[in-house]
């Protein structure tokens, strides 16, 4: 268990820039997820905390260790892999000894370690088969178990659950988060699915083209995002211009926070009318159901924009009926 | 129309078949001149074979320089191609073309070639022949290697196997060996067969002071039919033996993979 600090971290290959300076600190015992589309750096950033790329700049401490110069093994970190990466010719138990036979632990201590494990991650009976005759999930089981095993100070883990299909992956985010909780462990996790970022991190780092766009717990960086990035990432936000938004928005203009560009939250509009709010007036162009929400796309004056209601309150609309919203003042977030 | 493939099928192993057939039975034969099968049948040209000690000698140098080459190709190449195919699979293309070269270059150039840079320098030419063969070996080595290594994510072991503690040496022991001893064993036998076939090279780099089986078949020759046909029977039967080696363990390599 320890805190992780980057210092200035860069990394380039070449003339190009794939990291931008990166100052972050995560903390002992915390679940830090790196969230960004793909090519954004985030599995760069943990591939360099792990030791596996070289920093080009910068230094990677874990605990009060600079760690630039120590090699990948002798770092005290753990890695999940988004390919698994079980060794395919030894069996469950031989995968999750592995760790514990490098450092040298004796037979019997490495016999009960690798069954406290196993029994960790629901895989005690499965201990003589080999990783291909497991599904998908249970091969990422086994993974973490032989990361978890050799009782790292930090795991990492990249993109994890990408491969897996969504009621699985459900499943096992709820195990990764019950594990932290447990093991009280520091993990840092690589994702580009927002959803999943918010529902396990304690912080979210959201990276845009090798630079920190926002970092901040999910429900910081889902109310209020920073910039048009983050807004348009972390939730289906409807971004507007000042322009755009003195424009459309019916109401008292001297509530708005000073910004060229403004998000709106679907779900914060209402189709009854509130105090202290905007008015806005559409008609339907489109109606999607979303399991338990009904997403409307309306059109003003030409400007499309997008209301978000819970299913049990939804009425069903027309195509071209024309609707009335109301939007809080405070919902309306100012941009960077 | 099924009767045509089946027919064109026939012909095609007659063809190919019906040399290997009249060798061996040439090779069993007393005398063959006018019929269609031999008119006696011996095997005194096998006992003849097997007791002469040059051989059994040239078996024995085939077998040293063919193997000793593989061992070399095996020791110094597959960690460069491993390593390569693992941290620098950008680079791969340029190995492909390398091998290419292997392909085309013509034997009586490469003879030649080898002989006036090496000739007089002091180096043994068996030795720079030996050079030689562990090069020609290589297509080989890498295209069983690539095989063995398909759908494997070698960097990411690699890199699994390290973050639990192993240095590169120990998860390139006791991961990567392990998944592609196979592939090198195949590979192995392959070049070997390759190796131990090879005559031009050795014929003009080396000639007479170093018999190899190719060239103690060249001899006799000309001495008895029936004793070359024994020795390119014994020759065929070894390839065989190493070929269906090679063969059944691709299979069981299959099989397991397939689980």
């Amino acid at each position: 268990m320890a805190h992780v600090t980057l210092e200035n971290v860069v990394k380039r290959y070449g003339d190009q820039t794939v990291l931008s300076p990166i100052q972050l600190t995560v903390k002992d015992g915390e679940f830090l997820t790196l969230l960004g589309p793909s090519g954004c750096g985030k599995s760069t950033l943990l591939r360099m905390i792990a030791g596996l790329t070289e920093v080009t700049e910068g230094a990677v401490y874990i605990g009060d260790e600079k760690m630039n110069d120590v090699a990948p093994k002798d770092r005290g970190v753990g890695m999940v892999f988004q390919s698994y990466a079980l060794f395919p010719n030894m069996t469950v138990a031989e995968n999750v000894a592995f760790g514990l036979d490098m450092q040298k632990v004796k037979k019997d201590e490495r016999a009960t370690r690798v069954q406290e494990m196993l029994a960790l991650v629901g895989l005690e009976d499965r201990a003589s088969h080999y990783p291909n005759e497991l599904s998908g999930g249970q091969q990422q089981r086994v993974a973490l178990a032989r990361a978890l095993v050799v009782r790292p100070r930090v795991l990492l883990l990249d993109e994890p659950l990408s491969a897996l299909d969504a009621k699985i992956r459900k499943h096992l985010q709820r195990t990764l988060r019950d594990i932290q909780r447990q093991l009280k462990i520091t993990m840092i996790l690589v994702t580009h699915d927002q959803e999943e970022a918010m529902a396990l991190a304690d912080r979210i780092v959201l990276l845009d083209s090798g630079q920190i766009a926002q970092i901040g717990t999910p429900k910081q960086l889902y109310r209020q995002p920073a910039t048009e990035f983050v807004a348009r990432f972390i939730g289906h936000y409807n971004v507007w211009t000042k322009e755009q938004v003195l424009h459309h928005l019916e109401g008292d203009a001297s509530t708005l926070a000073q910004a060229t560009m403004y998000a709106m939250r679907p779900e914060a509009f209402r189709l009854q009318e509130i105090p202290d709010s905007f008015v806005l007036r559409g008609t339907v162009v489109e109606e999607t159901m979303a399991g338990n929400i009904v997403r409307t796309t309306l059109a003003c004056e030409g400007e499309q924009f997008v209301i978000e209601q819970l299913h049990q309150d939804a009425h069903s609309y027309q195509r071209g009926e024309m609707l009335t919203c109301w939007i809080p003042y405070r919902e309306v977030i100012a941009l960077q | 129309m099924k009767w045509l493939p089946k027919s064109m099928f026939i012909l095609l192993f007659c063809y190919l078949s019906l040399p290997v057939i009249g060798t061996v039975l040439y090779s069993f034969a007393t005398t063959w001149h006018q019929s269609i099968l031999p008119e006696g049948w011996t095997l005194q040209t096998y006992e003849r074979l097997f007791v002469d000690a040059m051989f059994w000698k040239a078996l024995g140098r085939t077998v040293w320089l063919a193997g000793g080459s593989v061992i070399v190709a095996m020791v110094v190449i597959v960690p460069a191609l491993l390593y390569i195919v693992v941290y620098f699979p950008k680079y791969e293309r340029w190995i492909q073309l390398l091998i290419l070269g292997v392909y085309a270059f013509p034997g009586i150039i490469l003879a030649v070639g080898l002989l006036r840079s090496y000739n007089g320098t002091g180096i043994p030419m068996l030795l720079i022949l030996s050079g030689a063969y562990v090069i020609s070996v290589v297509p080989f080595i890498y295209q069983s290697l690539k095989n063995t290594m398909n759908g494997l994510n070698a960097r990411a072991l690699m890199d699994a196997a390290e973050l639990l503690g192993a240095t590169k040496w120990q998860a390139f022991r006791k991961v990567i060996l392990p998944l592609v001893k196979t592939g090198l064993f195949v590979g192995a036998l392959l070049s070997f067969s390759a190796l131990v076939g090879e005559f031009v090279l050795i014929n003009l780099v080396v000639g007479s002071k170093f018999e190899t089986i190719q060239m103690y078949l060249m001899k006799k020759m000309s001495a008895s039919g029936h004793l070359a046909s024994a020795i390119v029977v014994v020759y065929l039967v070894g390839i065989i033996g190493l070929t269906g080696a090679a063969a059944r363990l691709m299979h069981s390599q299959m099989k397991k993979g397939a689980m």
